[in-house]
């Protein structure tokens, strides 16, 4: 079993904040995170495949392929989007990095062919990443 | 779906002093072992630590734990009191200033604060080429 990593980029911005809480305490939760307009990452998004090494390709997974998947399911509905509004799912969810992560997993996971998805660990900035192993 | 276990991760770094020497080994041996490490006027690193906690992600903030209060934590038992600091003087319980033995302090500092959530590891970079990773004593 080998494993392989790709990653790749976004920029989005989103914003930490509960309708039903007052601003005062939206701000005592979520700090710098819930001012009004929103602020941005660059994230770097970790895909993680496993598989059994093709003896004819020589490869766990063509990097064309997944390079093709990231595009259509990650970078085409996140990148320079805000998170909140463009995504249907955080309409009433937060995108905080643990649920991007989650999101970003129940995107990918039925559309690796040929080998499984192990790992999606996602950075929100040099100082922070969530990641999920699919327990 | 909401038990599903998340790994978040916050990285600091801290730049500290410190030097090589076993009280187990002879100064020859000490010397073999630990080459230039083992200078007695010491050298320094920027360590990089990176506290992983694990758990599932709360329904109404979205969040495995709260990281303001993860890094009140951090700063106050790891960082602001080894920061720009000499390990040996401030460790001095520890027999041996080796990545192995602080990483092992550091988990023995943060696990009795960290409670809202699993403390899954802890890593330590000691330079660009050498890190370490701990899961807590049995793992």
């Amino acid at each position: 079993m080998v494993y392989l990593t790709r990653k790749v980029e976004f920029c989005a911005s989103h914003r930490y904040y509960i309708d039903e809480k007052s601003e005062e305490e939206n701000l005592k939760l979520f700090g710098k995170c819930s001012y009004p307009h929103g602020h941005g990452h660059n994230y770097i998004l970790e895909v993680t495949v496993k598989g059994d090494v093709n003896p004819q390709t020589g490869m766990v997974m063509n990097l064309t392929d997944i390079d093709k998947i990231l595009k259509d399911v990650v970078v085409e509905t996140m990148d320079h989007k805000f998170l909140n509004l463009d995504i249907p799912e955080f309409k009433d969810k937060i995108p905080t990095t643990e649920n991007l992560v989650l999101y970003i997993w129940d995107s990918l996971v039925d559309a690796i062919d040929g080998c499984s998805l192990h790992r999606v660990r996602l950075h929100e900035d040099p100082f922070l990443y969530a990641e999920f192993y699919g327990e | 779906m909401e038990n599903r276990q998340v790994n978040l991760t916050r990285v600091y770094q801290l730049s500290a002093a410190h030097y090589l020497k076993s009280p187990f080994l002879s100064e020859e041996e000490n010397k073999k072992t630990y080459g230039k490490c083992g200078q007695v006027a010491g050298h320094g690193h920027n360590y990089i630590i990176r506290v992983t906690v694990k758990g599932p992600i709360d329904a109404v903030t979205g969040m495995v734990t709260d990281v303001a209060e993860l890094d009140k934590i951090v700063r106050k038992y790891v960082i602001d009191p080894l920061d720009h600091r000499n390990l040996n003087i401030e460790l001095s319980h520890l027999s041996i200033l080796t990545t192995e033995m602080f990483i092992q302090e550091i988990w023995k500092r943060l696990k009795p604060h960290i409670t809202q959530v699993e403390l899954y590891s802890v890593e330590v970079d000691e330079t660009r080429k050498n890190g370490f990773q701990y899961f807590g004593a049995g793992h």
